[in-house]
């Protein structure tokens, strides 16, 4: 089938089986191999991305259900070689140790604070229920989300 | 693999004509997807109704509810948690996996893949839930829930069918509460080892008059709890009366549930009574 | 100090947080073939034929690689260097298969998709065998490998003499089941080799390059230097990464299409075909003295090497060894046995047999201080490794080690006394909830040392515009070593690690390493930069003097320059020094340094817990949670306490929840639906303390090992939280809501 959808905002025409995985046209046709698939099944939440705000398992996600969608992947947060507000909190918070599950993490994180401005550390834990991460016992991580919530509040301002 | 994205009710009818025996629909796809992948199927066919604008709804009227088959668990749970007759369901699709599952599994989805632990199956029980069932003819069939659960991953629906909607009564629980909740394998983001769902309706003095307990994940098919209904019927929600519920619930779940995990089963269906019941007498109050 | 002990995030973090950083998974080379295994579908038998026709017709298939029609050699997946004497027992496609999962076939095929397909397409016909699926099945005489005994290998050691009476004997007994290293990356690999020069490029996340060097080159019969191995972007190992299988199959497939390949596992590949912690059981007899120190340990241990038998017999020795590494040991009785079975292979995982040594250890530890009626940190402190103390088996000194001061430190900031209190309020009033605390100590070393001899080489060359390069074989698992090695090398140059470049372990580029495991890295390799560095330095000062004409002496340097004490006025610039040797004595400024440790002193840490059991569910919900560890000079504090934080998590899995469960049929938990890690709500704000007064000796600026000793006291912290709680002796791991009913069940039956 021809599926159009956007990716980042940009309007991409893809001809793909009905079932292929958008993981797989996202890392191997548009080469933005900042998805990653940790598990192909929905239990890591490295592959996350938004679907029109949503955050999703890319590799849960088929051809046939993108028709029109509007997809954000990590390489959509910020410009080549700068950061946004959230991936910088990461950085510097020490939130980021091997980094496989940090995009979809991040991503996660953004789907949160696009609903919640000011989410509490229980709003914050929930919203990544599902993106496990092994490296660090999430302390880095939670203080990360905080903080970027508090940067994007100020710079609202 | 011969695939349709219909956008009216018409040419979802006109792709179950044409999708073949073998063809299938998928909703959010977050099951279905995994099997996909691992080879365990392999359609003839996919359809996906998911821009059919009226699938997507949730409409809450005074005398029903009509959730639409792509209607997410995240829409589900926002739209009804305020709703006391209808907090359990919102109880059940906010449970449901992790956000990214939320944000594209259905309830339709989750009762069309009738696994005996999917979370939805105790929750279309507990409000005895019409399926609206659309066939190749354009013909829409209701369903009732009792005849739709046939066995594990096994239904009513006849290949060349597919659940659109599904509807509760709203005025057989006007006035009424609810609350379902889960044993898993950890807190969060888990199948569920036992859900349970109670609806309740207390009159002004506190007593209850009248009362419906369904369970999911112990049997093949959901189960309603007769026994512990009437046990409730005619009681003041205290101690007693929870003890005795939770005896008859831990019998049932002991009955009924496989060996292999039948102690723990029955053990658990302790907290998961006073879980569930301590949400309900929070929202009473 | 400017640079060593302050805060840095890991090298990498902007490229990982922009999606940019590259994995191995994510390298796609022109011409680049996509591999996909098949494995075996039954526990144990004979391949007898292997059916490929339908495969090879699918559209982009290039070739299916199985038993025969591939090389007959075998390979050992544990080695990684060369020295090692160890039996070669694998092959890459198995003709003889041990488990569920073992390697039977490959397909490569010009898509992945492609690939896919066509594996699940290879038809494989077995002769099956008996076979044995655990402890049980295995020590009944179920003999699971071919031409060998049920028992692999048998292990004795004892030290000390046995006390004479006065004791009270403390019986207990452990188990923990094999688990899962859940890094988020599944391994892969890629594969070149180009046939006009003989030469063969590995692009993999692993813990040694030079190990896969070893391990290839023979096994393909090339000489090392046609062996190039680049160390990938690694995400998460624990373990995981530093024994090959992957490697061996991809680079076989390159060789043989002349083409790149690519091999990425799935997440059931990584959960059952790659390599598990291995089950452990063990019975332990202590004797204490009624104070309440530990006079005498007799352990007796079993090991499930699972189908190839790897590291175990040396994993069995070295967990006697590390009984020695926190406590003073007076008598110790040991007696292993490595059993095989025809399950998921057993290896390396975080701590390497520190863990395993310390959950039996801290089990037996609590039941003594439950039966002496003793306070479970009293009875610790009685028996902790003091200062001056040696390493009782390696007669090592541990040097300043700081357990006991871990021990009352936590004491103090977990309000272990007032929460012993608080507890025993909450619970006499609660029938539904049980609270309890947990305490447990772990240590581990800095290097293999003495058990092997280890050294590290490092390079340092200054450029032209004062920046500096460094060469040293580092493999970042993730935690943050690439930016510990810069700073400590800024440190000694004061300079700003920010103007230093490192890369990571390259066969090609960088010098012969044994690997980055047995938590050596920053001990051994750190100290390498460190003195490299110094030459370099060194270098530069004699560099200023001859060129400018200044006492040699006088000459220290400050924020990249060159100053004097005599002079004031004196300020060189590396870049001035750099390009005036260049252009007057045309000569580099480099620098080289070999260094050889000759200590490994005592690194510990005690854990504190403080959970809360729903006794009608069996839920045990974690509250607090503190890690108090003497670490010596921290490099990077803030990602050492985040490299700590991430064992705490590991270890509530591993006592609670982790379980890879081998079913009767020889299959193995393969999913992680059914592999229960720990989430973010899951915790609390996992509490650290560092305690950096214990420096070692040959550490740079003193600096000890985190990455494994991190996670030695976790698990055994919660378990004994869990055990406090329900006033139970619980021993087989992990405490999951099922084991902890049935144990309630039957306690109210045996109370009716």
């Amino acid at each position: 089938m021809i599926v159009s959808f956007y990716v980042n905002d940009r309007l991409v025409q893809l001809e793909t089986p009905p079932e292929r995985r958008l993981l797989d046209l996202l890392r191997e046709d548009l080469h933005l191999t900042g998805v990653k698939e940790g598990c192909g099944e929905g239990e890591c939440g490295a592959c996350t991305v938004l679907l029109n705000g949503e955050p999703i398992h890319a590799c849960l996600t088929l051809a046939i259900q993108l028709e029109g969608c509007h997809i954000t992947t990590i390489e959509g947060l910020s410009a080549p070689g700068e950061l946004d507000i959230l991936q910088n909190a990461f950085a510097e918070e020490l939130a980021i140790q091997c980094g496989f599950c940090t995009t979809g993490m991040i991503l996660s994180a953004k789907a949160l604070l696009l609903k919640q401005p000011d989410p509490d550390e229980t709003m914050i834990r929930e919203a990544l229920s599902g993106n496990i991460c092994r490296c660090s016992g999430y302390v880095q991580i939670v203080k990360a989300v905080k903080r970027a919530a508090r940067e994007l509040r100020e710079a609202a301002v | 693999m011969n695939w349709y994205t219909p956008v009216t009710m018409e040419e979802l009818a006109a792709a179950l004509a044409q999708g073949g025996e073998s063809s299938r629909v998928i909703a959010g796809g977050t099951d279905y997807t995994i099997h996909l992948r691992q080879g365990k199927a392999n359609p003839g066919a996919l359809i996906y109704p998911g821009r059919i604008p009226a699938l997507r709804e949730i409409m809450l009227t005074e005398d029903s509810l009509r959730i639409g088959a792509m209607a997410t668990m995240a829409e589900l749970s926002l739209a009804l948690a305020a709703v006391p007759e209808f907090a359990a369901i919102a109880d059940a699709a906010g449970g449901v996996g992790s956000p990214q599952i939320r944000s594209k599994a259905t309830l339709v989805g989750n009762l069309c893949n009738a696994s005996p632990a999917g979370d939805m199956l105790p929750i279309a029980k507990l409000y005895d839930m019409v399926l609206e069932v659309l066939d190749g003819n354009g013909r829409l069939t209701d369903v009732s829930v009792s005849d739709f659960f046939l066995g594990p991953g096994k239904t009513a629906l006849q290949p060349g069918q597919a659940v659109t909607a599904v509807r509760a009564n709203r005025t057989a629980v006007t006035g009424w509460v609810s609350a379902f909740h889960k044993i898993g394998f950890r807190s969060y983001v888990s199948i569920a080892r036992i859900g349970m769902g109670v609806l309740l309706h207390i009159d002004a003095a506190g007593v209850i008059s009248d009362a419906r307990l369904t369970l999911g994940a112990v049997a093949n098919v959901p189960i309603r709890v007769y026994a512990a209904e009437r046990l409730m019927q005619g009681k003041p929600l205290d101690r007693a009366m929870l003890e005795k519920v939770t005896a008859v619930v831990s019998r049932t779940v002991h009955d009924n549930c496989r060996p292999a995990n039948r102690l723990y089963k029955t053990e658990a269906a302790r907290g998961l009574c006073a879980d569930v019941f301590a949400q309900l007498e929070k929202r009473m109050s | 100090m400017k640079t060593v002990g302050v805060t840095r995030p890991i090298h990498d973090a902007a490229g990982k947080a922009s999606g940019n950083t590259k994995y191995a998974a994510d390298v796609m080379l022109p011409n680049m073939a996509h591999v996909c295994l098949v494995h075996s579908a039954i526990p144990h038998g004979y391949v007898r034929a292997v059916h490929a026709e339908t495969a090879l017709a699918v559209p982009g298939v290039l070739g299916v690689f199985h038993c025969f029609n591939t090389t007959q050699r075998k390979y050992n997946r544990y080695r990684s260097r060369f020295s090692q004497e160890l039996p070669l027992e694998e092959r890459a496609f198995a003709d003889y298969v041990r488990f569920v999962g073992d390697r039977v076939a490959a397909v490569a095929a010009v898509s992945r998709e492609a690939a896919e397909r066509a594996a699940r397409l290879v038809e494989v016909e077995y002769e099956e065998l008996p076979y044995a699926v655990g402890f049980d099945d295995a020590l009944e005489g179920k003999n699971c490998l071919q031409g060998q005994s049920p028992t692999i290998k048998e292990f004795a050691a004892e030290f000390g003499t046995p006390p004479e009476g006065g004791c009270v004997d403390v019986e207990s007994f452990t188990q923990f089941p094999p688990i899962h290293h859940a890094t988020m990356e599944p391994h892969a690999c890629v594969a070149d080799y180009d046939p006009y020069q003989d030469q063969l490029v590995i692009y993999s996340p692993n813990q040694s390059v030079h190990g896969i060097r070893v391990v290839l080159a023979d096994y393909l019969q090339m000489p090392y230097h046609k062996v190039r191995v680049v160390k990938a972007t690694m995400g998460g190992s624990f373990g995981a990464k530093q024994e090959w299988f992957t490697e061996p199959v991809a680079a076989l497939i390159a060789k043989q299409l002349c083409r790149p390949v690519k091999l990425v596992y799935s997440r059931a590949e990584a959960m059952t075909c790659a390599v598990v912690r291995g089950a452990v059981r063990a019975s332990v007899h202590g004797k204490y003295a009624p104070n309440g120190t530990l006079r005498s340990l007799d352990v007796d241990l079993v090991l499930d090497a699972g189908a190839y038998v790897g590291n175990a017999c040396d994993y069995i020795a070295s967990i006697y060894g590390k009984l020695f590494r926190c406590y003073r040991m007076e008598h110790v009785r040991y007696r292993a046995r490595v059993i095989s079975s025809n399950t998921p292979v057993s290896g390396a995982y975080r701590g390497w047999s520190a863990p395993e040594a310390a959950l039996f250890t801290e089990r037996n530890l609590d039941a003594a201080a439950a039966k002496l009626g003793m306070d479970r940190i009293d009875l610790r402190l009685k028996n902790t490794l003091m200062p001056e103390d040696i390493d009782r088996k390696s007669s090592l000194p541990v040097e300043d080690i700081r357990i006991h001061e871990a021990l009352l430190r936590g004491r103090e900031l977990f309000f272990w006394d007032r929460l012993c209190e608080e507890d025993a309020v909450f619970n006499a009033s609660n029938n539904r909830y049980r609270r309890g605390i947990g305490v447990a100590c772990g240590g581990h070393g800095n290097t293999y040392y003495p058990r092997h001899g280890d050294f590290g080489e490092g390079r340092a060359f200054l450029n032209e515009d004062g920046t500096v390069q460094l060469v040293l074989t580092v493999h970042d698992h993730g935690c943050g070593t690439v930016t510990a090695m810069k700073m400590i090398a800024a440190e000694v140059l004061d300079m700003p690690d920010g103007d230093i470049y490192l890369g990571e372990g390259d066969t090609a580029v960088t010098p012969v390493d044994f690997g980055c495991f047995a938590s050596r890295t920053t001990f051994v390799l750190g100290r390498t930069i460190h003195d490299s560095a110094l030459a370099l330095r060194d270098t530069i000062l004699d560099r200023a003097s001859e060129l400018f004409d200044l006492p040699r002496q006088d000459l220290y340097v400050e924020n990249a320059a060159v100053r004097s004490k005599s002079e004031p006025g004196v300020c060189i610039s590396y870049r001035e020094v750099a390009q005036t040797t260049m252009l007057k004595r045309r000569r580099n400024i480099t620098a080289a340094a070999q260094f050889a440790n000759v200590t490994n002193p005592g690194v510990t840490g005690a854990h504190f817990t403080h959970v809360e059991v729903d006794t009608w569910t069996g839920f045990t919900r974690v509250l607090d949670y503190l890690a108090v560890h003497d670490i010596g000079q921290p490099i990077n504090p803030g990602m050492c306490i985040a490299q700590i934080q991430g064992a705490a998590q590991m270890g509530c899995g591993a006592a609670l929840r982790e379980e890879l469960v081998v079913g009767k049929d020889g299959r193995c938990t393969a999913s992680l639906s059914k592999y229960h890690l720990f989430l973010a709500p899951d915790l609390p704000n996992i509490r650290v303390e560092l305690l950096t007064e214990g420096r070692s000796q040959e550490g740079p600026f003193g600096a000890k090992s985190i990455g494994e000793v991190s996670f030695v006291p976790s698990a055994p912290a919660v378990c004994s939280a869990v055990n406090d709680a329900l006033g139970s002796e619980l021993g087989v791991l992990p405490f999951t809501p099922d084991r902890i009913l049935t144990y309630l069940a039957k306690e109210k039956e045996e109370s009716l």
